[in-house]
This record gives C-alpha cells, sequence and structure tokens, in this order.
C-alpha cells in the first residue's frame, strides 16, 4: 500500500470504530492555517478531537511512538483554535487512535486512548 | 500496578536512600517518563532501559510507565538508576516480586550488560547501615563494594543473569573481596639514592613523610626540588585500613576506581599543574566534585613552582589545612569532603631564580624579587611547617655520586625508618580521629608531647627571639615529635627541638 494511501485507510477505520462507538461525527480533516484535526465527533454535549496515528507492521516503530510531546501540545492547540471558531462547545476531550496494518493491508489491531493530553 | 525497588544515591559522601517507585497504568497513552529531578543523565536513563530490555529479549510493556525517585526533592544525578528502574519494569512484565531487602545499583548499556558505575562502596555502606541484606551491583563493580562486610554484594553481568537469579534459576554466586596485587611500592620516579647530595633536604622530606607535615622547598631552577619531591611519593608508607576506607570513598564518588579495582591503597600523589582554578583545587559544580585538596587526602599535595599559582587558589588552601575538611556550598546543596593531605611545595627564590646561586648572578631588582615573594601570603607560609633550602649541586660532585651510589640510602631504607614512625603514631592515637603527628591540636600536643626541661627552655628563648606565632610555636613542637618518633624516643629532647627549629622560615632572608 502506498504511505499516502495508508493514512487515509486509517481514518477510515478509525470513523468505523468511533461509529461504532456510538459516536457522530462531526467533522472530518479540520485545518486552519495553524492546526489541523483528523477527526471531530461528538456524544451528547462532549466533542472529542481525534488524532489518527498509523504503521504498517513494526519496521519503523509503534503508532504510539509517533505522539510526541510537541504533537500533543499541537493538538491540544488544534483543539482551541477549532473551539475559537466553534463558540458552542462546551465539554472536550482530546484523543488519539493508533491502527496497525499487517502487509495485506488489513487492521491488525486498534486502539484507542482517550484523553491523551489530559 | 506499583512496584518498589530500593536504590542509593550520594550527596557528598553522604548516601540517601531512594526508592524507585514504577506504576504501570492500565489504561492511557504509553509513556514512559521519570519524574523526581532527574538530571540529563537520569532522564537519559529511559532510553537506556527500554534499549537493554529490548536487547535483552524481554518486551517492553506498551503502556504508560512512571518512574518516581522518592524522595522527590532531592535532584538525582548520575547513571546509578538504570538497574532498579529496569528489575522493576521487568519485574511487571514477567510477574515477579522484587526482592525486598535488596538494592539495586548500576548503569546498563544499550545491549543489557551492566556497566561499572562511581559510587558503589557508598551504596554497599549504605545497605550495611540500613539492614539491607543483599545489593545488586555491576560485575566490575563488585569488588570494591565487597569491601563491606555483613552484605551479600553480587556482581550482575548483565540483565538477563540478573533475573535468572531472582527467578532462582542460576544463582549468582556473592562476591568476595579480592585484594588488588599488592602494589608494595609507588612506582616512584626517582629513588633517594639517585638523588646527589641534598641531605638537609632529603631529612626534611623524611620527617614530612613521618609525620604529615607540610613542606615547602626553595631552590634554584634544576636543583633538584621536583625531584625531590617525586622521590618523596616512594617513602611514604602505605594507607592504613581506616585511611584507605576514607580515601576509597572520596575516589568512588569521583568515578577514580577502575574497573575491577577496590580498595586505595597508596597514598594518593597529587600534582596539579599551577593553571588549576580555585574550583579544581577544592572542589565545586553544580553538583559539587571533589577537588585535588580531597583526592589528595591522606596523601601528598606537590604544588610545583608555588608562586605561579593564582593567589585565590593558594589562598584556599588555608582552611583546609587546619581542619582537614572542606564544605562546598552550592545553591543546590552543600557538601563536605575530606581533605587532610600534606602539602609540599616548591619554589624558586627570586623570578630569575639565581639568588644567592653560588656561581650565577641574579638579575632581579630588590622590588621584584619582594613582589615575587609576596605572591605567597604569610598565613599560608605560617602553616608550613618545614621550610627547606634546596642548594645548587655541584657537578663534580654529581660525577663523583654516580660512583658511589651504593653509599646513598635508597628510598627503601627511608621509608622503614618513616614506616617505623608512623607505627608510633598509629598506637599514639589509635583512640583519637587523628592518623598523624602533623594533625595533632593543641590538647594532643598536650597529651602526647613531653618536652625535657632543657626543650622547654631552647624553645621559649626561640620562640620570644624569633617572634613566633603561637601556631608556628606549636608546629615545631609537632615537628619536633616526628623527630623523636624517627628514633623512637618517647621524651623530646632538646636536639630535636633544635633540628625542628632549623625548618622555621629565616627571618631576614626568606620574608
Amino acid at each position: 500500500m502506498k504511505r499516502s494511501l495508508t493514512g487515509q485507510h486509517a481514518e477510515e477505520e478509525a470513523c468505523r470504530y468511533l461509529i461504532d462507538s456510538g459516536y457522530l461525527i462531526v467533522k472530518r480533516n479540520y485545518r486552519t492555517r495553524w492546526a489541523e484535526i483528523d477527526i471531530v465527533v461528538s456524544k451528547k454535549d462532549l466533542f472529542v478531537f481525534v488524532e489518527v496515528r498509523s504503521r504498517t507492521g513494526d519496521t519503523y516503530g509503534l503508532p504510539e511512538e509517533s505522539l510526541s510531546h510537541q504533537k500533543l501540545h499541537r493538538m491540544a492547540r488544534a483543539a482551541l483554535a477549532y473551539l475559537a471558531y466553534n463558540k458552542k462547545v462546551l465539554n472536550y476531550r482530546i484523543d488519539a487512535i493508533c491502527v496497525v496494518f499487517d502487509d495485506l493491508g488489513l487492521v491488525q489491531r486498534l486502539d484507542h486512548y482517550e484523553n491523551v493530553t489530559g | 500496578m506499583l512496584v518498589k525497588v530500593l536504590s542509593a544515591a550520594h550527596c557528598g559522601l553522604d548516601t540517601i536512600g531512594i526508592v524507585v517507585e514504577i506504576n504501570m497504568a492500565a489504561r492511557g497513552l504509553p509513556v514512559f517518563d521519570i519524574v523526581g529531578l532527574p538530571s540529563k543523565a537520569v532522564a537519559e536513563s529511559k532510553e537506556r532501559v527500554r534499549t537493554a530490555i529490548l536487547n535483552s529479549d524481554i518486551e517492553f510493556p506498551q503502556r504508560r510507565i512512571i518512574v518516581n525517585l522518592a524522595p522527590a526533592d532531592l535532584p538525582k544525578e548520575g547513571s546509578c538508576y538504570d538497574l532498579p528502574i529496569a528489575v522493576g519494569v521487568v519485574s511487571m512484565v514477567m510477574n515477579f516480586e522484587v526482592p525486598k531487602d535488596s538494592l539495586f545499583f548500576g548503569e546498563l548499556s544499550l545491549e543489557g550488560t551492566v556497566r561499572h558505575t562511581k559510587g558503589t562502596l557508598l551504596a554497599a555502606l549504605y545497605a550495611r547501615e540500613e539492614g539491607i541484606k543483599n545489593i545488586f551491583v555491576p560485575q566490575d563493580s563488585a569488588n570494591e563494594a565487597a569491601v563491606v562486610d555483613g552484605i551479600s554484594v553480587f556482581g550482575v553481568k548483565n540483565l538477563n543473569q540478573l533475573l535468572a537469579h531472582i527467578l532462582g534459576q542460576v544463582l549468582i554466586a556473592p562476591a568476595q573481596y579480592k585484594d588488588n596485587k599488592p602494589a608494595l611500592n609507588h612506582d616512584a620516579e626517582f629513588d633517594m639514592s639517585e638523588i646527589a647530595g641534598q641531605t638537609q633536604a632529603k631529612r626534611a622530606i623524611e620527617i614530612a613523610a613521618a609525620g604529615g607535615h607540610n613542606c615547602l622547598m626553595v631552590g634554584s631552577p634544576g636543583a633538584g626540588k621536583t625531584m625531590l619531591a617525586r622521590a618523596l611519593a616512594g617513602i611514604l608508607p602505605m594507607l592504613t585500613e581506616r585511611e584507605s576506607l576514607e580515601v576509597t570513598k572520596i575516589y568512588s564518588v569521583a568515578g577514580r576506581i577502575a574497573a575491577g579495582g577496590s580498595l586505595v591503597k597508596l597514598r594518593p600523589f597529587r600534582s596539579p599543574h599551577h593553571t588549576i582554578s580555585q574550583a579544581g583545587i577544592t572542589g565545586g559544580g553544580s553538583i559539587p566534585q571533589p577537588g585535588e585538596i580531597s583526592l589528595a587526602h591522606r596523601g601528598v599535595l606537590f604544588l610545583d613552582e608555588f608562586n605561579e599559582f593564582p593567589r585565590s587558589v593558594v589562598e584556599a588552601l588555608r582552611q583546609p589545612m587546619e581542619d582537614g575538611t572542606l564544605t562546598i556550598s552550592r545553591s543546590r546543596e552543600q557538601v563536605s569532603y575530606p581533605s587532610r593531605f600534606m602539602l609540599v611545595a616548591s619554589a624558586n627564590p627570586c623570578p630569575c631564580g639565581y639568588l644567592r646561586h653560588p656561581s650565577r648572578a641574579c638579575v632581579c631588582s630588590a622590588r621584584e624579587v619582594e613582589k615575587y615573594r609576596k605572591r605567597i601570603s604569610g598565613p599560608i607560609l605560617d602553616r608550613i611547617d618545614l621550610h627547606v633550602d634546596v642548594p645548587v649541586v655541584d657537578v663534580e660532585e654529581l660525577a663523583r655520586n654516580a660512583e658511589m651510589k651504593k653509599l646513598q640510602e635508597s628510598s627503601f631504607a627511608i621509608r622503614e625508618r618513616v614506616i617505623r614512625a608512623r607505627r608510633l603514631q598509629d598506637t599514639r592515637f589509635a583512640d583519637d580521629t587523628i592518623c598523624a603527628n602533623a594533625e595533632m591540636k593543641n590538647r594532643h600536643i598536650g597529651k602526647y608531647c613531653r618536652l625535657s626541661p632543657q626543650a622547654k627552655q631552647i624553645l621559649l628563648r626561640s620562640s620570644s627571639r624569633f617572634a613566633l606565632s603561637a601556631r608556628s610555636y606549636f608546629k615545631v613542637i609537632k615537628v619536633a615529635r616526628t623527630i623523636a618518633d624517627l628514633v623512637s624516643e618517647k621524651e623530646i629532647s632538646c636536639e630535636h627541638i633544635a633540628e625542628a627549629l632549623r625548618y622555621r622560615p629565616k627571618l631576614k632572608e626568606e620574608l
């Protein structure tokens, strides 16, 4: 699978997982000049900003390891940017979903980490 | 899941117990963080631990792992926490209990082997003090820790070996103290027999070595001052057991004990260059490290070209010379290091070096000479017990000496006398905290230095005539005590006092 496709594929898988878990997709690939958020979902009055990380195999390390402190910090800032444009959000959380594919492009595991910046 | 592993940190020469708490959270993004004021080396420990565990073919848990080094307010330095952290993490992966009565100490390499770590001796001493039965240290440092009896010291080669031991599969045999090859002699560069003439200087060096007295040699270039000082290393006795432990502690903290090494037996001989900084001589740094004076503890600090040392460096010697310890205060911590050294200094009489030279004219003006002399302050000179002139040796005599080499006393013979004198002092000070005559305080002098009536008279008369300071007065008695010890006499007679007086600076010429 091409590298650029892996990410998109992972986001599809993440969305399917979130819908199955009872979340409502609000926005995908939210972008401003300063920030980007992979998926915004909601459940009742709670908004969740989700960062999706993926890898094929384990040759290049785990997707979890790619979430540096810096990236977490950027995610928190992106969430604030979203809030600035969407005043109705009261309660929010930042999550990460890590997806690992095998060589055939099938999902090997999908892990959902809640409140990663907390 | 929470695991606690015992370890130790040292703050100067004091050791503090550290509890390494490792928590593995069931939920949360996988991170591996160390808290509890880790320094750079400690914070980087997580990379070593992770890689060492992986390279030991053990799975590293993808969980939220927080390591706390308690007490949290004490700054942690060094790499000795690698082993306890790794043991704690692996215990959670492999589900075994970390033994409660054990202390872990050591640095890991990336391949999972345990590397020689500084400060191991102090950790072992702490374990004995606290009644911790077992201590796991790097194999290369095991001999250092094995000096401490009453505890089981386990030298660990690598992580897998340690796990096999804890799981009871293959036990590690406790390390036994191995005496390093008995280095009988300082490999002194010069033997006393190689030094021509200089009878008086040699005698002074012998007295200095016997009583641990400070000594200043003044002489023209090439007269043999440096040679004498180097030869001094060869006539010093070995460290006693008590001294050896003190010195080894300092060297262990400074990381100067080689892998597989153990007790320091030889008296240290330190000769720093005169470009040394103040922190270099006294010790320092934000985490204070021992300086040259502490590394010379119970040994010799040789300052060649004494006048060339910066004034601040020389003046810094004053207080440690009197007290035998030096407290270094920095904003983060305050530590004391022992510094009971014997100062041996050499200097030229003037900038050109040929003042009072029998055949060569001195080209210095009186002012230059005075300025040169003033670089060393009175208080420092007052603290020096033996002032010796090292006259120029006749080249003819040198040639003659080469033929009569056998007639000169060898370092070996002199050392025998020195050892005998030291042994007298050891028995004398068995109940005191001091080890040598030079360390005597006034109360010791009252107790141990009995002067014959004539000796007392000579001393009183000369002290008023030469305007001896109170300190100089007692220094003369101490030196006389050593001279008497060299001939194994109980009472200090007038010859001993007279000889001791000879080593005071000559008033008009010297100062």
